[in-house]
């Protein structure tokens, strides 16, 4: 054994300032749990928390020291229960999110209305369980510090070590140029980061740290469950005159984060008298974080289902209604969306799905033992983007090499990246290549919030169209008239080996359009009429999120959202022992992600749009979008098949006895 | 005696001795001999992103099993192929050229355990349809790409082309000897197995490993010793004498899933949604008769079947519903093991039900087995067993009388539902409610009713 390191020897770590929500362009730092270094006193927030780490030369010993360490415990009290301590929820806003809008008297609205829903819904703990688990590699030489980290925001990870461990950032190298899956939970500098990187630091030694499968459950963010309150006011003919949203979630004193369930309720449907807020109620419990589409998927399941209970009240077609209270303008701003193509996207799904066919009276579709329904549910999901830089490099040769620190967890930033860079210098694929993953490269944001191909792809397309203009200046030539087959030539006569430049694309500081990717999902289930166990038989989902770049990994992004989505709605459930404060099912075997056999057909649509205002590749994101809102269609099926309005996910055969 | 293990990676002899053997052939394969491709993700079988193919015999194909929950004891004289052996020199395998070609990953961690059961797949076909694709890949789980894509890859494959592992790595150590090496003994009698057994006390018999591995990597769990039976090569014995079907204790679910195909084909349709192929590879009929879990899939048949259990090599024989004492009980002698199991071919009227969370790849909340045995339009007798409610796989006298002498009828059965649920007393836990195993003991009767008699109409 080489160490046993906790609050009692460990080394005093600065607090990073926390500048920006997250993902901010100039790499803020990014401690997840901001109120907390680890090791830093000998308080447990919660169970689970890391208290100590052992280093050894191998897996094993490193097991069997960490089995022979013994804790001493002083037992405090300990809120463990969302709905025990729901008189102590709090607003906890942030920066993208925050935590209450109002627009008109909502509640006046509501009372007065003719037709109303007014219903809780509630979504549990989910984790994120990408396939590979959090992990690193640290290894210092003197104060410089190379880090293979399984990261989706390298440069915060720089910057917070940097604050921490008092290095200037130029000293750090942080490495992530593969990563097995993160849907958001390796967005933050996790514990486990700052221990590995303090262990190396006291052994002098390269040290590889994993986190294990079960303490992936405790220590690397959640979903926190949360409780919402929808209440939906409308005229007879089903226009909206009021919506109200508001609830609470888990949260924790040592993390700020809360799950923002309200977003989309300020985007999707039109009302004249709106108003949401969330909360948090501190608990004594593992860190939430952002998830796949954190605060749309659970808040637009509680908001989708209550626009199906309206729908059934008023007798009005579920789909009709939606257009019905389709907003033309961004509801609570009044800003123009910069494109919007949700009435395509529900026409182009519902004809595909064949809609029409349904007949609207609650278990009135059978086959054999079988109860049939019909769902549908809109999802939406704000088009982010922040500040990025690339270098876009060509060398006499003809070949190009593009440089952006960014990521690719899988959604393909690779391929876009490098398609986007061939089609503006209009240069085959196959000369251009690019590399990822390393802040040694220019700056990006964090690879979240669906906003990576909008972020990267601004800046690789500035980098692309600057190298052309660069190599056109050359000449004194006008870059539109350029043949890209004499950009060698050029190079050549002018005796360069390469001529390379870097662009830094910015948002603008102000944006007069609201920007969004919007879809819709239609969903049938087979519901087991003895069993009650229900199938996803077949779901016929369209997106809109402004151009689409590569047609294969958007409808690969498309395809996993939809499951994300199955999971969520009728699997996906983290259980919570009150008792000890701890999440129990926290492996494979027991939390449950779909697999092949519960996937049947799956169609998605790609509606196109031409959208000239969002960014300058007019690319919106669809990494999330096409999760938001599935749940919700599934839970309307599942009425329509059985007539029990299940408002609690996930759907499991318990709640439909 | 040998003293150490022998077994092929992608055509090279590895061998291995003393407490090394206890290590899992994914931890040796990434840490020992640095080959990375074989991915770890839950360590306990539920996700195959640490599938290999494995080869025991020159008699047999090439299999994938989950490398995670294998001890190398239990591969002594096997040959096994991992991802990087897949490839032809610098040229991609077929299996991979179609992952590529589909877009068949996007983060890439499960891929190498896709690949790894898609090669298995080709090895005995040029030609796969969509329910062999599907159920060859149950055991493999994907968190990005929704599946749909590696399904499509999965039937693209150019089989014809695709190179066969066992051409490619036909050959196979010679391991038929006993092995003993610091407490793992693999002997090559049965008596000199008993004597093992009964002399350490505690002494774990590990088959196919699919229970004990879980709880070695998960519950910490080191048995004093350890007995592996596969030496044994009588027990591989699979056949069907005069209407029974006689397994020995190394045939696995998968051959035994095999075998009774057309011959219990009710028993077929639940052993199809048992597990994954990898943990069917591995796993042991005897096995899950010996785990005794509750809600072990095959024990409803074996109990309204009256399997018989053989132990010591004929020395006692017990009827399998005497063989459960309690929970986890078992009537077993210390000095005692289970060679053998006589599973009756049944043609009354047959029933099974297995019900899960997610529908494949779960253990079950609650089985049922169903047999009745008919004279001229009504019920002479029947057989009911449920598993899930209670310590044991439990058998239901009251509803079994109730039946008895009477004409099936929706009524009758919605009324022998109400006594069943009297009958049985379950709990809750992270599988399914106490309430829903009851409604479940409960409404699983008129379904029986109309799966047996109505549909045919
Ligand atoms: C991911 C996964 C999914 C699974 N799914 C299912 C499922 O759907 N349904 C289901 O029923 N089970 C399921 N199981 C459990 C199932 O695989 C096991 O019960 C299997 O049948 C055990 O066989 P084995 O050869 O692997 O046993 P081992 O793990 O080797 O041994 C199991 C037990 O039996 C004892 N034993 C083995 N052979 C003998 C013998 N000859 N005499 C006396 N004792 C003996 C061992 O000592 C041990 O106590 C699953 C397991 C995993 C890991
Ligand atoms: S690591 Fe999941 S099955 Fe082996
Ligand atoms: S591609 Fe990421 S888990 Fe399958």
């Amino acid at each position: 054994m080489l160490a046993v390191l906790s609050h009692v020897n460990a080394p005093k770590l600065q607090k990073p300032q926390r500048t920006q929500g997250g993902g901010g362009g100039e790499a803020s730092s990014n401690l997840a749990e901001t109120n907390y270094i680890p090791f830093s006193d000998g308080t447990i927030h919660y169970l689970g928390q890391h208290i100590a780490v052992v280093v050894a030369d191998t897996l094993e010993h490193a097991v069997r020291g960490a089995a022979l360490v013994r804790v001493t415990y002083d037992p405090k009290p300990a809120k463990t229960s969302l709905d025990e301590h729901r008189a102590s929820a709090k607003e906890k806003g942030t920066q993208q999110s925050p935590a209450s809008f109002a627009k008109g008297d909502a509640d006046a609205a509501f009372a007065s209305a003719p037709l109303k829903v007014d219903q809780i819904y509630r979504t549990p703990y989910e984790h994120h369980n990408p396939m590979e688990a959090h992990g690193l590699i640290a290894s210092w030489e003197g104060d410089y510090l190379t880090l293979y980290d399984s990261s989706q925001n390298i440069f915060s990870v720089r910057r917070t070590i940097s604050q921490m461990f008092g290095v200037p950032p130029e000293n750090i190298h942080v490495l992530s140029q593969y990563i097995g899956g993160a849907f958001g939970s390796k967005g933050s500098v996790w514990p486990h980061v700052v221990i590995g990187v303090m262990a190396a630091r006291e052994v002098k030694r390269p040290v590889k740290l994993m986190v294990t499968r079960k303490q992936l459950f405790f220590t690397n963010g959640h979903r926190p469950a949360t409780e919402q309150r929808v209440a939906l006011g409308a005229n007879a003919d089903g226009k909206l005159v009021s919506i109200i949203h508001e609830g609470f979630g888990q949260s924790n004193n040592v993390c700020t984060f809360v799950e923002a369930f309200t977003a989309s309720t300020k985007v999707i449907y039109d009302s004249p008298n709106m108003r949401g807020v969330h909360r948090g109620v501190d608990l004594d419990l593992p860190s939430g974080t952002y998830m796949r589409a954190p605060g749309d998927s659970t808040g637009m399941f509680a908001l989708d289902s209550a626009m199906d209970e309206l729908a059934y009240t008023a007798k009005i077609d579920p789909l009709q209604l939606r257009l019905i209270n389709h907003a033309d303008r961004d509801p609570l701003t009044g800003k123009e969306w910069s494109s919007k193509s949700l009435k395509e996207c529900y026409a182009q799904a519902a004809e595909r799905f064949g809609w029409s066919r349904r007949t609207p009276e609650p278990r009135s579709m059978r086959d054999g033992r079988d109860l049939i329904g019909c769902g549908m549910a809109s999802a939406n999901r704000p088009s982010h983007r922040a500040p990025a830089s690339a270098r876009a490099l060509m060398r006499s040769d003809g070949t190009v090499l593009i440089r952006s620190g960014s990521h690719d967890m899988g959604m393909g930033t690779l391929t876009v990246m490098t398609q986007l860079a061939a089609e503006t210098l209009d240069v085959p694929i196959e000369r251009v290549r690019m590399e990822l993953g390393d802040t040694n490269l220019p700056q990006t944001p964090i690879a979240a919030g669906s906003m990576t191909a909008a972020s990267v792809g601004s800046a690789v397309f500035g980098a692309a169209t600057e190298l052309r203009k660069k190599i056109a200046a050359l000449d004194g030539v006008d870059p539109a008239t350029l043949d890209p087959a004499t950009y060698t030539a050029v190079l050549r006569r002018h005796y360069l080996n390469e001529i390379e430049v870097q662009f830094n694309a910015k948002p603008p500081e102000e944006d007069p359009y609201s920007s969004h990717a919007f879809g819709a999902h239609f969903v049938e289930v087979a519901v087991d009429a003895d069993i009650p166990v229900v199938r996803v038989r077949r779901v016929v989902s369209a997106f809109a999120g402004g151009r689409i770049l590569n047609a294969k990994t958007a409808r690969s992004q498309g395809l996993g959202g939809i499951v994300w989505g199955i999971g969520m709605a009728l699997l996906e459930q983290t259980h919570l022992d009150t008792k000890l404060g701890s999440f129990t099912n926290v492996n494979f075997g027991e939390y449950l992600v779909p697999v092949n056999p519960d996937i049947r057909q799956l169609e998605v649509i790609l509606v196109e749009e031409n959208d000239p205002h969002v960014n300058p590749i007019g690319v919106k994101g669809i990494g999330e979008v096409s999760m938001v809102g599935v749940a919700g269609a599934i839970a309307n099926a599942v009425f329509h098949a059985t007539g029990k309005r299940v408002r609690e996910l996930p759907i499991t055969v318990e709640k439909l006895l | 005696m040998r003293d150490h293990i022998l077994f092929h990676v992608n055509g090279r002899e590895h061998q291995v001795r003393a407490a090394e053997v206890f290590t899992t052939l994914s931890n040796y394969l990434r840490y020992g001999l640095c080959a990375t491709g074989t991915k770890v993700v839950c360590e306990e079988g539920d996700c195959g992103a640490c599938t290999v193919l494995v080869r025991r015999a020159a008699t047999e194909e090439y299999r994938p099993i989950n490398s995670c929950i294998q001890a190398l004891h239990q591969l002594d004289g096997m040959s096994i192929v991992t991802v990087e052996g897949l490839r032809d020199g610098e040229n991609l395998s077929a299996v991979q050229e179609a992952m590529v070609a589909c877009h068949g990953a996007q983060c890439g961690y499960c891929t190498p355990g896709f690949v790894v059961a898609m090669t298995a797949l080709y090895e005995k076909h040029d030609r796969v349809d969509e329910k062999q694709v599907r159920d060859g890949l149950t055991g493999n789980l994907c968190r990005c790409t929704g599946y749909e894509p590696i399904i499509k890859a999965a039937l693209a494959v150019d089989g014809a082309s695709a190179a066969k592992m066992r051409d490619r790595y036909p050959d196979l150590p010679e391991a038929g000897d006993a092995v003993q090496t610091d407490r793992f003994f693999a002997p090559s009698t049965l008596d000199d197995a008993i004597a093992w057994k009964r002399d350490h006390p505690g002494c774990t018999i590990v088959q196919g490993g699919t229970d004990v591995g879980v709880w070695v990597n998960k519950r910490a769990f080191n048995a004093p010793a350890v007995l592996s039976l596969t030496k044994l090569r009588e027990l591989d014995e699979l056949r069907e004498e005069d209407g029974v079907i006689v397994a020995g204790a190394n045939v696995t679910l998968a051959a035994f899933e095999r075998f009774i195909e057309h011959r219990i084909p009710e028993l077929f349709r639940i052993l199809n949604i048992f597990g994954a192929p990898q943990i069917k590879n591995a796993g042991t009929l005897i096995g899950n008769i010996a785990n005794g879990s509750p809600i072990g899939d095959t024990l409803p048949y074996l109990i309204v079947a009256d399997a018989e259990l053989e132990l010591n090599g004929g020395a006692r024989r017990v009827v399998i519903s005497d063989f459960y004492k309690g929970y986890k009980q078992f009537d077993l002698g210390s000095d005692e093991l289970i060679t053998r199991v006589r599973v009756p071919i049944i043609r009354d009227t047959l029933k099974l039900y297995k019900v899960s969370r997610r529908r494949d790849l779960d253990i079950s909340a609650f089985t049922a087995a169903f047999r009745l045995v008919m004279n001229d339009g009504a019920i002479e007798s029947s057989r009911i067993a449920y598993g899930g409610v209670g310590p044991l796989v439990l058998r239901l006298p009251k509803t079994e009388a109730f039946l008895a002498g009477k004409r099936p009828s929706l009524e009758l059965f919605t009324e022998a539902g109400a006594i069943a649920r009297s009958e049985v007393a379950p709990i809750t836990d992270v599988r399914g409610s106490k309430e829903y195993r009851l409604q479940l003991a409960e409404n699983i009767l008129p379904r029986f009713w109309y799966d047996a008699f109505e549909v045919q109409r």
